[in-house]
């Protein structure tokens, strides 16, 4: 009898759990969102928004500068040892160590993707809204396929959310160039249409219509020279690009106040990537600061002065003497650029060369310490002035006016002797291309200025004692790359 | 039921950073952590004999595990003060967090022994698992093994033996085990990640990709063994075979770049482990003796290898791997990285032949397209083999240098007594495994300027023409250019046979003889001294070779000498 008594309890006991247990283990999350309840509402798009320039800054901070100017002519050794960077100014990358990975630019794209994908199935308040959200993720996307088409060439195209890990899904082979230009393009429409007016979005820190009027126009240029788009290329960027001028855009007074870290967000920025404090660490700008052990002793007070806290700053990297010969002395943009330390000699004057440092974007001083949170500038209006000289020039007109606004504010009073006089296309071309290095460097622009120009093999000093150097133009794809991406294949002139 | 709480908190009070730089931000952070933990066992047993020969006994049960992890942190600066450490004073918030994750497992399992007149063994066992961090649909598995047993000894056959001379156990089993590792909470579900802000907006971003399918790992095991007793069990030696196969192995998948993440967990193909494993006990002198001298030995030998990956269009469906030079086929190949056919944890590196002694020796060097300066080698700069005799050194001269994984594990225990005195000693030793000694190449190598370097590279690195030695010159830059140690190329020298065998335990106690305790009204009296880890016999040139694996500069497993008095009254 009390056998029986046990099995019924025992029966009653495991009965009692079993209809229980199935819900025991439905454990909700509590501090993440899963995918099944993501999706829904109008904060859930907000927040993938913001997700999305997240991962915009993550590639912003160092990599859009390797990617963008490390390899050109404006940086060489510093003080400290190369930090890795010499591959980059030595033109020395290869598969083995290769640069940056594709992976983080495509995480950028995912998120692109995933706002392409379910935005348009959620309801908002404001319809306005949901398409200003949407033109952003489309043109978040062409701008992050351009840096990479221009690095890497032919790309595998994702144009929707990885959601899965099967084969099918995840292997791509890459497409050719114009396949991705193709969709470039495409997006860059799309978000045109998308945007529900002409005003900048918050800080200027946000995807807006001129701001894409610019990537557009960068584009079109870039077609219009490289990939044989031709003059109807560039009209089209001529057009884009004069668009923005009926925008609230200007050329501010004074070139350093573009990037005083209290006017983040002024009147010349048309897209920056925000950086700031408690948001995020530092910029590549620390890294051609300079370090407090490297900082000598017998210079002058004013010097120090002028170095101030150096926060996580290194002289990884200093600007090229080709770059500090550019500069005429009175061309205010000169001591915005770069500071150049000199020590005591021994009569205790400061003529002792030492190093350079670059002032453009210093950040921010606070709590006695420094931070290169300074905004990571992707298009502002003197960027944009010297594409329209460009596009000009290309198709035969006189590009002097364009040229001659931004040299007018680098010379201030001193601008009589300094204007622009156009001559031959060649000649506009190449003062162009110098203009805008002077104006713009370490703004991330120089290698491609120098592709779309056709002059890198030529002016680039690192590139020219190399034996066939047309591969270079293009970066290899790293070993680690290739081992997971069987269906990719190495760009043509490099060793696996 | 099980709880652990953490609480702490940081102050940074402001410091004078150079001369005439104070830096004051006084970041303040405290946080709180806690565990907990309910466990409940429900286990019902009985046993039963029929007619003396039949021995039955069952137990059944329920077992319920959960567990919530919740953190709190905040962190604060701009206090105006260092007098108060804490975060009341700080003026402005720098980061506030907080956090909470759960995790169920159920699980019901039963066990039946059955013997018939302790000649023939069997058991069944049964386990009915549950997770609640597994895909919604695959959250149970059903995990059975049955076990066979057989004693020859107490077979009427035997007799023919002396008594006590033999006995023997045959064994078999097999069985089905159900795994989950350290699968995070939500991995199944899929994850958008918050705390990153972008200009001031909370972002959500998508961190894991969901598998809604992700199921129990399963391994399955087979094991024949026999247990055999000499002399009246003065002797017993173990033997066991196995092979295992794991299935639905839980592991993270690397994802090709381009997809945007790096992996996603998943039951990534299957592995097989194959192994034996020996077990030698024996008292060498007889039991009557009063010197007592007693040998434990055991050894186990296991290789892996990887039955079957995802179909991914690749040959044997290869993830990761290096594309190298295959002498087996006269041409490169994939080699490396997870294979069918493959193993785990496989190591690909250059090889070092030597060191240039001269300058005119170096000028016959190949093109080096790992360096940065590859056209220029100096004496002192590492000659590399050039694998594929293509007159270059590229990333396909590399070669296989070893694996992660051990071959053979085991230990060895004497102990002797004598009377009240007795002595131990406890040694263990793995061979097989290769290390990589990324610490030593860091110092060596000089990857951070303010390292120091090895003494091994004191006395040995080239200095001058002519130096005949088998480490590279020692200077920063021309390293850097030469990288003749570099984080991507350190040659083969520093992947390191880990082989070792340890002295893990030396003890000498003596317990004081009934005569004296008597005197003194007391039970036992008992001193030791102990010492742990005494020593390796090892080639590593590392701290700690126990395993195998990248070594960043592994913390040595501590040395101790422990006294000990024991009294019982």
């Amino acid at each position: 009898m009390r056998k029986i008594t046990n099995n019924i309890i025992l029966v009653i006991i495991l009965s009692a759990f079993q209809i229980s247990c199935s819900d025991l283990l439905d454990v909700d999350p509590t501090s993440v969102i899963t995918t099944d309840s993501f999706w829904a509402s109008e904060g859930d798009a907000e927040g993938a928004l913001a997700g999305m320039y997240v991962d915009l800054r993550d590639v912003a901070r160092f990599n859009l500068f390797i990617l963008g100017e490390a390899r050109a002519d404006v940086v060489t050794l510093g003080t400290v040892g190369d930090g890795g960077y010499a591959k980059y100014y030595n033109n020395t990358v290869n598969p083995a160590d290769a640069g940056p990975s594709w992976s983080s630019f495509y995480t950028l794209i995912n998120s692109a993707n995933l706002i392409i994908k379910y935005v348009p199935d959620i309801n908002f308040a404001s319809e306005d809204r949901k398409s200003d959200i949407l033109a952003q993720a489309y043109a978040m996307r062409a701008y992050t396929y351009f840096v990479m088409t221009r690095t890497w060439g032919a790309l595998p195209l994702r144009t929707e959310p990885t959601e899965g890990f099967g084969a099918e899904t995840t292997q791509k082979p890459r497409s050719p160039m114009s396949e991705v230009f193709e969709l470039i393009k495409n997006d860059i429409e799309q978000a045109l249409q998308l945007f529900p007016d002409e005003d900048y979005g918050p800080y200027r820190a946000f995807w807006s219509k001129p701001a894409v009027q610019a990537l557009k126009g960068n584009v079109y240029l870039w077609t219009g020279k490289q990939e044989g788009g031709g003059d109807s290329d560039i009209q089209t960027a001529l057009a884009a690009l004069n668009e923005i001028k009926n925008s609230d855009v200007q050329l501010l007074n004074n070139y350093e106040d573009v990037f005083d870290y209290s006017n983040k967000g002024n009147d010349e920025i048309l897209m920056a990537v925000r950086l700031a404090e408690f948001e995020t660490g530092g910029s590549y700008f620390q890294n051609m600061y300079i370090i407090n052990s490297a900082i000598p002793s017998n210079i002058t007070p004013e010097t120090r002065q002028k170095i101030g806290p150096v926060g996580p700053g290194n002289n990884i990297m200093v600007p090229t003497s080709y770059l500090k010969s550019l500069y005429e002395e009175n061309d205010v943009r000169k001591e915005e650029t770069f500071y150049e330390i000199y020590t005591k000699n021994e009569d205790g004057n400061p003529t002792v060369y030492y190093t350079t440092i670059v002032v453009k974007e210093d950040g921010l001083i606070t709590g006695g310490d420094r931070q290169f949170i300074d905004d990571i500038i992707l298009y502002r209006y003197a960027d944009v002035l010297l594409m329209i000289a460009e596009a000009k020039n290309a198709l035969g007109q006189d590009p002097a006016a364009e040229i001659n606004q931004v040299r007018m504010r680098a010379f201030g009073d001193d601008f009589s002797g300094n204007e622009f006089v156009a001559g031959s296309k060649e000649e506009n071309n190449e003062f162009i291309l110098e203009e805008r290095l002077r104006e713009l460097a370490f703004e991330g622009k120089r290698w491609w200025d120098l592709l779309r120009f056709g002059k890198a093999i030529e002016l680039v000093p690192a590139l020219q004692d190399k034996e066939n150097p047309e591969h270079l133009l293009l970066w290899p794809i790293s070993n680690s790359v290739l081992s997971l991406e069987p269906t990719v294949e190495q760009n043509p002139g490099y060793q696996n | 039921m099980y709880n652990i709480t953490n609480s702490s908190y940081n102050f940074q009070p402001s410091f004078l950073n150079g001369v005439s730089n104070l830096v004051d931000s006084r970041r303040a952070s405290a946080s709180e952590y806690k565990w907990r933990q309910s466990q409940v066992d429900a286990v019902l047993s009985y046993s039963k004999s029929i007619l003396n020969a039949h021995h039955f006994d069952a137990k059944a049960g329920f077992s319920y595990f959960g567990r919530t992890e919740s953190r709190l942190s905040a962190t604060g600066q701009g206090a105006s003060t260092d007098l108060i450490p804490t975060l009341n004073a700080s003026a402005e918030p720098v980061d506030i967090s907080s956090s909470v994750t759960d995790q169920v497992i159920l699980g019901y399992f039963s066990r039946i022994n059955y013997n018939f007149d302790y000649k023939y063994l069997l058991s069944f066992n049964m386990r009915y698992d549950g997770a609640s961090n597994l895909g919604k649909q695959y959250r149970w598995g059903f995990f059975p093994g049955v076990s066979l047993g057989w004693n020859l000894h107490h077979e009427d056959f035997w007799a023919v033996l002396p008594e006590n001379l033999l006995n023997l156990k045959l064994r078999g089993s097999y069985g089905v085990n159900g795994n989950i590792g350290n699968l995070g909470d939500f991995s199944a579900q899929g994850a958008y990640g918050v705390g990153a802000k972008y200009a001031g907006l909370a972002a959500i971003q998508n961190s894991i990709i969901r598998n809604p399918e992700l199921q129990w790992e399963e391994s399955k095991t087979l094991n024949f063994g026999a247990d055999i007793g000499l002399w009246n069990r003065r002797v017993n030696v173990m033997v066991d075979v196995f092979r295992r196969v794991t299935d639905n192995l839980i592991t993270s998948l690397s994802l090709p770049p381009s997809t945007g993440f790096g992996s996603i967990l998943t039951n990534l193909g299957s592995l097989e482990n194959k192994g034996i494993e020996l077990e030698l006990n024996a008292a060498i002198l007889p039991p009557n003796s009063d010197f007592q001298w007693n040998i434990a030995f055991n050894s186990s030998k296991v290789s892996n290898k990887i039955l079957e990956l995802p179909d991914n269009g690749t040959e044997n469906n290869r993830i990761g791997g290096y594309y190298v030079w295959d002498p087996a086929i006269n041409d490169y190949n994939w080699l490396g990285g997870l294979q069918e056919g493959g193993s785990l944890g496989e190591y690909y590196e250059y090889r070092q032949l030597g060191i240039y002694a001269t300058d005119e020796e170096a000028a016959s060097a190949p093109l080096d397209r790992i360096a940065r300066v590859g056209d220029k080698k100096h004496g002192g700069d590492v000659i590399w083999d050039d694998l594929d005799g293509n007159g270059e050194i590229d990333s396909r001269d590399r070669v296989y240098v070893g694996t992660e994984f051990p071959t053979w594990t085991g230990g060895l225990t004497n102990t002797w007594s004598y009377k009240g005195l007795s002595l131990l000693l406890r040694m263990d030793y793995t061979t097989g495994h290769t290390i990589y000694n990324y610490a030593r190449a860091f110092m060596n190598g000089q990857w951070k300027l303010n390292m120091n370097l090895t003494q091994e590279m004191v006395d040995n690195a080239w200095q001058e023409q002519g130096d005949q030695t088998y480490m590279p010159r020692y200077t920063w830059e021309s390293q850097r250019g030469a990288y003749n140690i570099f984080p991507t190329r350190t040659g083969q020298q520093y992947y390191e046979s880990g082989d070792y065998l340890s002295v893990r335990e030396l003890t000498v106690s003596y317990e004081l003889p009934e005569s004296v305790l008597n005197m003194l009204k007391i039970n036992s009296i008992r001193f030791n001294v102990t010492g742990n880890n005494l020593h390796y016999f090892t080639k590593y040139k590392g701290l700690n070779p126990e395993f195998g694996g990248r070594d960043y500069g592994r913390y040595p497993i501590p040395k101790n000498i422990i006294f000990g008095l024991n009294i019982s009254f």
